[in-house]
């Protein structure tokens, strides 16, 4: 596995902007064996960070790299910078299109990385899982899936929020600017409002499937059940676990990317169900039945009820 | 520019190793100034430090960043430890292939890079000279273009003639261990009799473009003279610079490196505007 940190100049935030990527152009070969082609040019994830974090955290508190390895793909770590990978006119820091337009190109500039959306998938942990949401569903033209683990649908939270800190970090003024409006009231409907895009995308052939975890102990809990069914009634296949006695912490981010990468390996998990049979069962995320789970996932966002 | 730090697993160092690289791949132009961008696949130059150094010597001591964004050329520099780039050593590590095979082919799955000979060089100073050099003629089906500045010029008493000084790497146990032998009499490492590049001359194969350049106050240089005279005589075609009162240290190479970057084929240098954009990771 080769690992680079990086930097590169950023068209939209002006500024060099730093990221981790993980990549399987290396492997221990014998003598004069030939390197592997399989998977190449690489598929990609490009994984969005939470509060507080920078680019290097994934990939040093989970096993994200070990697995970017394991599946032969390419990841690449963004941080949000506590921006919550919005677009705003206001402050000028636009995540939203600085991930989509500048670090999705600049990555296929220099990387030898596949332009196929069946190929491109986004997600993130806790703030990151509201923009892997936020991005994933602006532009299903570039990415096929959406990871979000415990993630941070802030929607109600914005609209909510006071000029007291309470649980979180920002008061509602900061929230305004990095939403790019003057009064919270203009949020609902916006660019940067992510179940605009769920609504519209909704609509579309190029519907991103949805990967979702959370852990039992996190106080989002309810926050991700609530998009997880928003999801679900607009229709959205949506992959669902909760981690028994984990928190919102790179514990239950560890326990996603195990999970998510197993879900992202197979193009169709259902047809590739042998792939499932050989993780092992430890406890608290088994995962030995993936078929039925995922087929009722999907009855239910039909409505149908199984027994 | 990206300004990038990697490591990956060799096949030939059966470890865990660094570069760092540099790609022309901007698109964010300041104040509109200048022409676009190169489009990959990049042309390439592999840059080698000299004994004690690290892949970040070239980035720490000279201004590739801002000439290889000028050139738009990709520059890879990787960390060969005091080895002289050879696959002689007795410890098992293939430096030589490491530079000359493993990394091209390495770095081209990883960027996006020309796998074309015409677009593919290959420069390093001091141990870094030589190994350039080696590396160049022996892998000459990969790199067109070789530039070697203020080279150390094995010869076959070099490694039983070294006295012991006080700095290690002029230990004579410690040369003998990394040539794996203790003479380079004969062999293809013994740069002054040049045996490599006669065999290659021999076979009539296709050798790459060489360019040497040495300081005046560098002791390196009767060596580097007494190889161009000899390459003279041998009928092999190269460019040789002594460059008047300069030394053996970074205040040549930083400056030496600007004139074979414009001696490379790698199409105009561009004028660009910036505004503090230097990167470092």
């Amino acid at each position: 596995m080769a690992k680079l940190r990086l930097n590169f100049m950023s068209e939209v935030l002006h500024r060099a902007v730093s990221l981790d990527v993980f990549l399987p152009a290396d492997h221990m070969v014998l003598k004069d064996g030939l390197l592997p082609e399989k998977n190449r040019p690489y598929k990609t994830l490009y994984f969005l960070e939470g509060l507080m974090g920078n680019f290097s955290g994934p990939g040093d508190y989970s096993r994200l790299q070990g697995y970017a390895e394991d599946y032969n793909i390419c990841v690449v770590v963004i941080g949000g910078e506590n921006k919550w990978y919005q677009d705003s006119v206001l402050s000028g820091d636009n995540f939203m299109e600085m991930i989509s337009r500048d670090v999705v190109n600049f990555t296929r500039r220099i990387f030898r990385l596949s332009h196929e959306r069946e190929d491109t998938y986004i997600g993130g942990f806790s703030m990151g899982g509201h923009g892997a949401a936020l991005i994933g569903l602006r532009y299903p033209e570039i990415f096929s899936k959406i990871i979000c683990l415990s993630g941070a649908f802030h929607r109600d939270v914005f609209l909510e929020s006071t000029e007291e800190l309470t649980w979180d970090l920002q008061r509602r003024t900061e929230y305004q600017t990095l939403l790019g409006v003057k009064d919270m009231d203009e949020y609902p409907d916006s660019d940067n409002d992510y179940m605009k895009w769920a609504k519209r995308t909704a609509a579309l052939d190029i519907r991103p499937e949805i990967f979702m975890c959370c852990g039992d102990k996190d106080d989002l809990l309810p926050i991700d059940e609530k998009f997880r069914q928003d999801m679900l009634n607009l229709g959205y296949g949506v992959a669902w676990r909760v981690y028994e006695g984990a928190g919102h912490s790179y514990y239950t981010c560890d326990l996603g990317v195990e999970d998510a990468f197993k879900w992202l390996r197979l193009e169709n998990f259902v047809e590739n169900y042998p792939y499932m049979t050989i993780q092992a069962d430890i406890g608290v995320h088994n995962l030995n039945n993936w078929n039925t789970w995922y087929n009722l996932e999907k009855d239910a966002s039909q409505g149908i009820k199984r027994t | 520019m990206a300004f990038v730090r990697a490591e990956f697993m060799s096949y030939s160092l059966k470890r865990t190793v660094p570069i760092t690289a540099i790609l022309p791949c901007d698109t964010a132009n300041f104040m509109n100034i200048g022409p676009q961008p190169a489009k990959p696949p990049y042309k390439t130059l592999y840059l080698l430090h000299g004994i004690y150094g690290s892949d970040m010597d070239w980035v720490a001591n000279t201004n590739i960043q801002r000439m290889a964004r000028e050139h738009q050329i990709a520059v890879i520099m990787p960390a060969a430890e005091n080895h002289f780039y050879t696959d002689k050593n007795n410890d098992g590590e293939k430096y030589g292939e490491f530079i000359g095979k493993e990394l091209p082919e390495v770095t081209r799955r990883m960027f996006q890079l020309s796998d074309k000979r015409e677009d593919t060089y290959i420069c390093g100073f001091s141990m870094g000279g030589y190994g350039a050099f080696m590396s160049g003629f022996k892998y000459h089906g990969t790199f067109s273009h070789v530039a070697c500045m203020s080279s150390v010029i094995m010869n076959p008493s070099y490694l039983s003639d070294i006295t012991v000084q006080p700095t290690p790497m002029n230990d004579r146990e410690f040369h003998q261990s990394v040539f794996g032998c203790k003479s380079v009499d004969g062999t293809e490492e013994d740069l002054c009799q040049a045996a490599l590049v006669k065999k290659l001359l021999s076979d009539k194969k296709e050798i790459p473009k060489l360019f040497m350049s040495v300081g005046t106050n560098d002791p390196l240089m009767k060596a580097n003279r007494e190889l161009h005279e000899f390459l003279e005589k041998n009928g092999v075609e190269h460019i040789y610079r002594e460059r008047e009162g300069y030394f053996h240290n970074f205040d040549f190479w930083g400056e030496e490196i600007a004139e074979i970057l414009d001696w490379l084929p790698h199409g105009e240098k561009i004028v660009i505007g910036d505004s503090g954009n230097v990167l470092g990771v």
